[in-house]
This record gives structure tokens, sequence and C-alpha cells, in this order.
């Protein structure tokens, strides 16, 4: 349908979150259009990761409604109120959101390949040998084909990443995920896995990435946005973003990273 | 009198038959307690970790209940209290062209429900080891809840559950000595019997104890090879056989059981 592809892929309308007293999430609205890389950036504890989280619902939001693909995410209407779904829609939700964490979260029981090929075939029912052809495939791609039997124990913080994107690859995703990938890398392991996102993003994934590397958000993303105390304060594309026009507050949130 | 070497060694090269089944009755007893005691124990670890409190209450109550209860009380309640207050009976059984005799069953089934208490604290440390991230990352994959107990939690939980278990399963093997008490013909009870009649004492009880010490010694070795098959990625040669663990395990500085990353 045509019609869908000028719909956002991801439409998020006034989300709200809180932790017992504490909102973490307070009316965020926001979208991310189809083959678009947008970067989050922000303070610590603004909610970067949270809002992400509640896009592939690893959280549950309390207010507002995230779409994905015009679907509504974690709730359904009925009778005008929006109740909780079941934790099987949950899980058919979440396969086409891929995700990549700041700690790779990679198997440790499993090798590289297996970490791969797992949910390919226990969860889109791909047999063993397409799954492994696909994962070979995705190795070359991110660089560790050389890698594929190793457990994740022998890699560096590099290599486990970029065998963590190749996992979230391997289901095939329409959005990809990426909350602070490089954070927990040192600074000679943070470029390679930059340029695995960086050709990801050229082939028209659409990325919605929470980073602290301001360059990088420069370079890749197609639009930056600022989130501050649960909300997003400012959103341009990178060049104007961070440019000498930029709003006063948002300077100052730029200053204190450099 | 001395120590009786002859009849010491005597009693080890030919043990005779009633001994040999004697044997059996410790092994076979130990092995189906320990298989009873991980069922019981999976179920109340898990439960423990349930979200319905009234589950999670319930499992807290029996691992406090029986934690608290001397293995030793807790088999003659079962063998001879229990049926002194009319309450249950145990009675001989043919299975499979075995005979299971009353005590031996109360035997087991004490050991069991003394082993689960314990295997369920060790099952639910098992689960609670597997880093949240993990099954975070699996949930995001789309897998469902039960794959992610299945193909995630378990494999990585039976790693950290292994070297306690086998340490259960070491002390259930000596412990098994207490059926005798209630009158299972175990290695101890038969012991016991011949130094009532020989006098060997000593000699005897040094041959149980013997005994004990060569099974113990066996499950170590059983012991080491799974844990080296279950830490694969831990170790610098791929183990994908248990003929590999076991010489991976026999080599000299090869195992990683001790040598944790």
């Amino acid at each position: 349908m045509s019609t869908e592809n000028h719909q956002p892929l991801v439409r998020a309308i006034d989300v709200r979150k809180r932790f017992g007293d504490a909102e973490v999430l307070c009316g965020v609205n926001l979208e991310v259009h189809r083959g678009e890389v947008l970067c989050i950036i922000g303070p610590s504890g603004s909610g970067k990761s949270t809002f992400l989280r509640c896009i592939n619902q690893l959280e549950v939001y309390q207010a507002g409604k995230i779409f994905v693909n015009g679907e509504l995410i974690g709730y359904k209407e009925a009778g005008g109120r929006l109740l909780p779904i079941s934790n099987r829609q949950v899980v058919l939700q979440r396969r086409r959101i891929g995700m990549v964490f700041q700690q790779f979260n990679l198997f440790w029981h499993m090798t590289v390949r297996e970490n791969i090929i797992e949910a390919p075939i226990r969860v889109l029912g791909q047999s063993q040998a397409q799954a492994n052809e696909n994962a070979m495939r995705l190795l070359e791609r991110v660089g560790l084909s050389a890698k594929a039997e190793a457990y994740p124990m022998k890699l560096s913080g590099g290599q486990q990443q970029r065998a963590a994107i190749a996992r979230a690859l391997a289901m095939n995703p329409e959005l990809m995920l990426f909350d602070e990938p490089t954070s927990a890398l040192d600074p000679e392991t943070t470029g390679e896995v930059l340029s695995v996102i960086s050709e990801l993003a050229s082939t028209g994934m659409t990325m919605m990435i929470v980073t602290h590397e301001m360059g990088f958000a420069r370079q890749v993303a197609d639009r930056v946005v600022l989130m501050e105390d649960g909300q997003i304060r400012h959103e341009a594309p990178p060049d104007q973003f961070f440019s000498d026009q930029a709003p006063v507050r948002l300077k100052a949130f730029l200053s204190t990273i450099h | 009198m001395g120590f009786d070497w002859a009849f010491f060694f005597e009693r080890i090269v030919n043990p005779g038959t009633p001994y040999i089944h004697a044997l059996g009755r410790t092994v076979s007893m130990a092995i189906l307690a320990m298989l009873l005691g991980l069922l019981i124990g999976l179920v109340v670890g898990f439960g423990r970790l349930s979200r319905y409190g009234l589950v999670r209450s319930a499992c807290g109550f029996y691992v406090w209940l029986i934690r608290g209860i001397p293995v030793l009380v807790l088999l003659v309640m079962l063998f001879s209290g229990m049926a002194a207050a009319g309450l249950f009976r145990f009675t001989d059984f043919e299975f499979a062209g075995i005979k299971l005799t009353a005590s031996f069953q109360a035997a087991v089934i004490g050991l069991a429900i003394h082993e689960g208490a314990y295997m369920a604290e060790i099952v639910r440390n098992g689960i609670q080891a597997v880093a949240r991230g993990q099954i975070e990352a699996a949930r995001s994959l789309g897998m469902s809840p039960w794959l992610v107990t299945w193909r995630i939690v378990i494999p990585q939980a039976t790693r950290v559950v292994v070297p306690p278990f086998g340490n259960d399963f070491n002390h259930m093997l000596k412990t098994t000595s207490l059926a005798s008490v209630i009158g299972v013909p175990e290695i101890f009870q038969l012991t016991e019997a011949m130094s009532a009649t020989t006098f060997k004492t000593f000699e005897l009880l040094s041959v149980v104890a013997l005994n004990y010490l060569v099974l113990t010694a066996i499950w170590n070795t059983v012991q080491g090879v799974i844990e080296t098959r279950l830490r694969a990625h831990e170790i610098d040669r791929p183990v994908r056989s248990w003929w590999q663990s076991f010489v991976v395990y026999m080599t000299p500085g090869m195992t990683s059981v001790e040598r944790r990353a």
C-alpha cells in the first residue's frame, strides 16, 4: 500500500511512564519515518533508554500511544479503553523490532553462530541450513566470519557488539533500536562498531540510536533529538542541531559533553 | 587383639552377595532420592520465583519446614510415625520384577523430601544467576517466555547448579546410611549386623567407610566431566562430546573446573 509508506514507521503520542513516584517519560511525542536514522541524545536519566525499551516492550508505558507500522504497541483498544495485550501478542510485536544493548547481552552458552541462528530457527521456523547461511552472510557483513565458532567470552567488547548487531539483523527487522551501543566500549573498539552501524544506516534501515557519540550522531543521523526530563526538547537535522544557531539549552548540554 | 588385616582385605576382595546387594540398595536409594529431590527442587525452586504470592509463600514454607527437621527424624516419622498414627503405611510392592520393600520406599521418599528443600534453593540461585540482560535480549528477539526459559535460562542455570548439586549428591550417598534405622538392608545396616556376630567391628566399619569413599570418588569424576562439558565456552580447547570432556578433565592442567575466568 502506497499510503503506508508515507505514514511514519514509529509514531509516539504523549507517551508517559513512571517508576513509582518518579515520572521518567512525561509525554514523549515523536515520529520516525521509514529509512530514517534518528539519534537520541540527552543527559543520563532523561528517559532515552526507557523510551527505546517501551517501543519493544521491555518496559510498559502507562499512558499515551506508540504505533509501529500503524500497529498500537502493548495495548488494544476495546470500548474506548486501552487494555494490555496478551503475552503472545507482545511476543509477536517484538519480532520485527531489533534491539542492540549497551552490554551486548550475547548468550554465553552459545557460539557466535549459535547466537545468531537461535531466534530465526526457534521463532521464525527457518531451517538450520537457511539460518546458518544467513548467519554467515551477516557475520561477513560485520567482519566476524572468523569468529563464527567462538564463544562470546573469547571476544573483545567490539566483536561482541558486532555479533549482537548481526543477531538482531538475523530476524530481518523493520526497525532497529540501539541503546547506547558503544558506551561499554573503549575508544579503539568504538570505531569498529560505529562503522558497522553507519554501513547499516546506508542500506536504508530505519534506526533509532541512543548515543553519547556526538561526532557519530552528526555523521550518521538524518535527524537528532535532545531528550531531557522525560521530554523531547529539541529536534533538528544534524547540521542545524549542532550549529551555532542551536538553542541555548542545547548548547549548554552539548558543552557538558565535550 | 589389634586390627585384623587379613579379615579386612578378605571383606574388600570378597564381600559376598548380600553385601553386593546392599551396595546396590545404597546406590539406587541415593540416585532415586536425588532424582526425585531434583524434581521437587525444580518445582519448588521455580515456585519461589513465581509471580503469584501464594505460590511463593507455599514454596518458601516447604523449604523452611523441611530444612528445619533432621533427616533421621523425617525418615522415622514417615515410616513408623505415620503408620503408628494410622495415617499411612508403606507396603512392599513389585515394580518391573524388582521388589521394593516398604522401608526402601519410605527411605527414598524421605530422603527426596529432604533433598528437595535444599535443591529448591540451589535451583532458585541458578535461575537468579542468569544475567537479566540475556533474558531481555532473548525477549527482544521475539522468543516466548517458554523459549527463553528452555533455551536461555535453563542451560545457563544448569552450569551454576551442577557444582552444588554434585555436593548434595556426595552428601546423599552417605546420608543413605540413616535408612538403616528404618530397616533398609543397605551397606551400613549389613555392617552393623555382621559386627554383632563377628565382633570385628572396627575392621567392618573401616570397610564400609572405604566403600563410601570409593562411591564419592567415582561421583567426583563424573561431576568433573559434567562440569567440563558444561563449561565448554570457558575452556581453550573445544569440548563437543562427553568423551572429549572426560579427556580434558583427566588431563592435568586442562580442566577449568577449578580455574574459573
